[in-house]
């Protein structure tokens, strides 16, 4: 991609597709809400500058402010509550449609089919499948499966990342964390595994594949 | 006791010393038993007569360093003049010191950790072992070997017939220091030129002292004259000018940490700088514009303002306030000794434990990082309590709480947001200290402690932090946003609110840094909630300053500029903040550039183009003297548009999923980080032009008036620059005629 394009783009993760699907759905509404407000704020801002911008021999408005002398308050109830209220609203229908994303990520029971224990550490990934084979740095993992995948870590924090599809989880020693990843939603293929949290000299380098195979035909 | 027992005893021990070291008379041909592994560690194998020989050459191609986790095959091989037809030929001893040895076949085994012959392996003088480097890179392995050459008769000879030697390896990691660092000659040249010119310095002034018998004073003459008010100092003018100027100095030097970051990412995998110094890089760059630029130059502004602005003399506490000013250089000293000290910390602004509460995090720069942090935090909580007291106890007569200007209010919200958040953070630190000085277990979660304590901790302070750097800058644009409409300010009453609710909702929101760290999901729903709810009052300022421009007669100068440049990139800030606080967002955004980007758009855009905005506003009221607007408007342009190239890029490289803190990248990123770099170099050598504009205008600017803007707040009622005690008496704040008729 040129950088052109590059800084036009708005590139989204396999995961938000659940998501961004309508008008109506959270990442369009963000994505509209905010052109919007920033539309209007610096259309507004752009013509009061040049609306009321001082000219030559302008009078000085009649409320001016002088030294040592509090100016008094410019006050118009109505519009305050307006937009206290409108902003109120809105981001509450964001924080509403927030909620219905969030069964594809947190802890509920879907039939798992295949659980992958995750182990991190300074600085290497490695992958224990159910038949007790282990591997380091890649995993592999069937088309059209629900993975889950229980992080351990046996030093300090880590997160386990998979920028492909916008998944992420940390990994806390001492505790057993757990994600979801259905294969099914993207594409057979190799994507990368990154550390997400720091966590120390080889932080940068803590870098993993996954690999999605084919189908068998 | 008698004698004699005495002598038997020394000769029973004696006997018992005598036979553990008298050479075992067994042969070992099935390798060395656990027993006598210590005993080769220390003696060798001196049941074969009691030297090494030279005679006897071992080899073991160990790789020239290694990478972390990796296996690798090492060939033990010895040649020696002893020979046999073939069977019992020797064996062999290897230890190490980091990761693990294995088999390869039966002729080696694992004993105790170390490895030795078999009964097949006697046979033979070469053997293979699997070595499993540490994960750690950055440690040195040491290898010791101990190969036995014997005649083959079956028994251990001490008579020179049997012969062996012993030799050692070393393997650095693909990332470990070897040895002290060479320092150049350049280097040497300067150090040593230092040492010169200051003894000379000290003989001189030694000289003059003891031979004319006059005070240091009087040898530094005008010199002392000039430098001992700012050393002495309990003026809060003065004071506020040293806060301000240890700020700007501290943000130059973070920025240019900064511009090493960005040299560093012109390329992926680009080898500028090592993973170590790239992580001290970010490191300190995050903690200084914090702890060091940031919060000084704030509370330079506050110190020299405050006062001023609510016509009081002083600060409440003026020792206590010089106190907690001297804290911040002496402080920032101890954080960057770390760089004198092998290597700054390491651990992020943020540091994060259990990584640096543990012994991985060894940099002794961490050390000094949490030292100098803890220093920092005091004079935080100091200057806190004082401004509450001041602005508490000495308005002059009609500064009424509801009447005071609102860079006073926002600095009001900020220190109490500082008193209840500090304190926090400094304890953390303080057990933080105590795990990694004396050995204490809070954050150690070998030992079973929680392993997101600090995270609570650490954001219960850090959220209001940053609320703490922002709201004063929402001050200063609320001042000169007004004075430059040439109004009032449209709501003042709802202004005050949505600060103190800002303030107040930053406490319940601290949540929203820890959506992927595992907690409970109806934690993270209600941080979601009240994290949006921070936009209401937010909006409610952006569309108060807005409606503030109408009907007024603008001057767009560099003050203004600066403050609407402010007001525009603080709205993308905060809209992307709502965008990351959607927990489904975040999930992905969490940790990549897009956060990078959008802290940075509240930060520079919000706090840093802010408090530009206060330079060009109160400078003339500072100095008497009118800064150059044409460089200021250059200095505006070149900033906004070099910010924008610079950090907008960054919201795309963190969909795209790019990490922060990373020496490195995704090759297909490139295009982007090296535009971005670009537009950063270019956004750094603009912040120039700003020291070149107070430096020229410090004398040689257009003279100012007591009021030269038309602002209504009291610091315009005094002479510009203030008399040394600020007012030549305590002045009122009168009412404007609608006001008081209303």
């Amino acid at each position: 991609m040129s950088l052109i394009g590059d800084l036009l783009s708005l590139p989204i993760p396999t995961s938000w597709e659940a998501f961004s699907e309508g008008p109506l759905s959270l990442s369009q509404q963000v994505f509209y809400w905010s052109v919007l407000i920033t539309i209007l704020v610096f259309g507004w801002l752009l013509y009061a500058v040049y609306r009321y911008r001082r000219k030559e021999g302008d009078p000085d408005p009649t409320d001016m402010p002088t030294a040592g002398v509090f100016p008094g308050e410019r006050v118009n109830h109505t519009i305050e509550i307006a937009w206290t209220i409108g902003p109120l609203l809105l981001v509450c229908w964001i924080t509403w449609l927030s909620l219905a994303p969030l069964d594809n990520y947190w802890d509920v029971d879907r039939g798992d089919e295949l659980t992958i224990e995750v182990n991190a550490s300074q600085w290497s990934w490695a992958f224990t499948y159910p038949d007790g084979n282990t591997t380091y740095g890649t995993v592999e993992l069937p088309p059209d499966t629900r993975v889950k995948f229980e992080m351990e870590s046996v030093d300090v924090l880590h997160a386990f990342f998979l920028p492909a599809f916008g998944l992420k989880e940390d990994i806390v020693p001492n505790t057993t964390t757990a994600m979801w990843f259905d294969t099914g939603t993207v594409d057979p293929g190799t994507y990368p595994i990154y550390c997400a949290e720091y966590c120390g000299d080889g932080h940068s380098k803590m870098l993993g594949q996954i690999i999605i195979t084919e189908p068998a035909a | 006791m008698k004698l004699r027992n005495v002598a038997l005893m020394f000769a029973i021990v004696a006997l018992l010393v005598g036979a553990s070291l008298v050479p075992n008379a067994t042969s070992r041909k099935d390798g060395i038993p656990a027993s006598l592994g210590d005993s080769v560690t220390v003696n060798g194998c001196n049941c074969h007569g009691g030297d090494a020989s030279s005679s006897v050459a071992l080899a073991l191609d160990v790789p020239a360093n290694f990478t972390g986790g990796e296996i690798y095959t090492l060939t033990i091989t010895m040649e020696s003049a002893v020979t046999t037809d073939g069977e019992n030929q020797g064996g062999f001893f290897l230890s190490t010191t980091q990761g693990s040895l294995a088999s390869t076949d039966d002729s080696t085994q694992l004993i105790d950790g170390y490895m030795t012959h078999t009964a097949a392996g006697n046979d033979q003088r070469s053997w293979n072992v699997n070595w499993t480097a540490p994960a750690d890179d950055t440690r040195i392995a040491d290898f010791t070997l101990y190969g036995n050459s014997v005649n083959g008769n079956g028994a251990p000879d001490t008579d020179g017939s049997d012969q062996w030697n012993r030799a050692t390896f070393a393997v650095p990691g693909a990332n470990a220091m070897v040895g002290p660092e060479e320092i150049s000659d350049s280097r040497k040249v300067f150090y040593l030129s230092l040492v010169v010119i200051g003894t000379l310095g000290a003989v001189v002034v030694g000289n003059r002292m003891v031979s004319t018998g006059q005070s240091v004073e009087d040898v530094f003459g005008e010199f002392w004259g000039y430098l001992k008010p700012w050393l002495t100092t309990t003026d809060h003018k003065r004071i506020g000018l040293l806060y301000i100027g240890t700020g700007l100095f501290f943000f130059f030097i973070a920025g240019s940490l900064a511009m090493l970051m960005r040299l560093q990412l012109l390329e992926p995998d680009n080898d500028f700088m090592t993973n170590t110094q790239f992580n001290s890089t970010f490191t300190m760059h995050g903690t200084t514009m914090v702890f060091m630029a940031g919060m000084p130059i704030i509370f330079g502004f506050a110190n020299y303002l405050v006062p001023l602005q609510i016509g009081a003399r002083d600060l409440a506490f003026p020792r206590l306030n010089a106190l907690s000013f001297w804290l911040l250089p002496t402080g920032a000293l101890v954080v960057y000794a770390g760089y004198f000290a092998g290597g700054a910390g390491d651990v992020g602004w943020t540091g994060y434990a259990p990584y640096s509460s543990g012994e991985r995090s060894s940099s002794p720069g961490t050390d000094l990082w949490v030292a100098g942090q803890i220093m920092l935090g005091a004079s935080s909580t100091l200057t806190a309590i004082n401004f509450l007291t001041m602005i508490m106890r000495m308005r002059a007569p009609g500064v009424t709480l509801m009447r005071m200007p609102l860079f006073t209010w926002s600095i009001t919200v900020a220190v109490f947001l500082l008193l209840l958040a500090i304190p926090v953070f400094t304890i953390a630190l303080i057990l933080l200290y105590a795990d990694r000085t004396f050995g204490t277990l809070y954050f150690s979660v070998e030992a079973g402690a929680d392993p997101i304590l600090w995270q609570h901790l650490f954001w219960y302070f850090g959220h209001p932090e940053v609320y703490v750097l922002i709201l004063p800058a929402f001050g200063v644009i609320s001042d000169v946003v007004a004075t430059f409409a040439r109004r009032p300010i449209f709501g003042y009453t709802s202004m005050v609110y949505a600060m103190v609710s800002i303030g107040l909702i930053s406490f319940i929101v601290y949540g929203h840094h820890m959506f992927t760290a595992g907690t409970d999901p109806l934690f993270r729903f209600i941080v979601m909630l009240t994290t949006m709810l921070v936009a209401v009052p937010t909006g409610v300022k952006i569309f108060n300053w807005l409606a503030t421009l109408m009907g007024g007669s603008i001057t767009t100068n560099a003050a203004m500029l600066f403050s609407l440049g402010a007001i525009a990139t603080f709205t993308i800030g905060g809209i992307t903040g709502i965008v990351v606080a959607s927990i489904p967002m975040d999930i992905h955004l969490h940790d990549t550039y897009f956060i990078v980007a959008h802290f940075h758009y509240v930060l520079i855009g919000g706090t840093i183009f802010g408090f530009f905005s206060g330079i060009y506003y109160w400078f003339p009221k500072v100095t008497g003297r009118f800064m150059n607007e044409k460089i200021g408007t250059l200095h505006f342009i070149l900033s906004f548009i070099t910010f924008h190239a610079a950090f907008y890029p960054m919201h795309i490289l963190g969909m795209m999923g790019m990490p922060r803190r990373y020496a490195t990248y995704d090759p297909a990123l490139a295009e982007l980080n090296v535009f971005v770099s670009y537009s950063a170099f270019i956004f750094g050598a603009a912040q120039l032009l700003l020291v070149w504009n107070i430096l020229r205008s410090w004398n040689g600017g257009e003279k100012a008036s007591a009021d030269p803007w038309g602002g209504w707040s009291l610091e315009w009622t005094t002479s510009s620059p203030p008399p040394p005690n600020s007012f030549a008496e305590i002045p009122t704040l009168h009412v404007s005629d609608e006001e008081a008729e209303s």
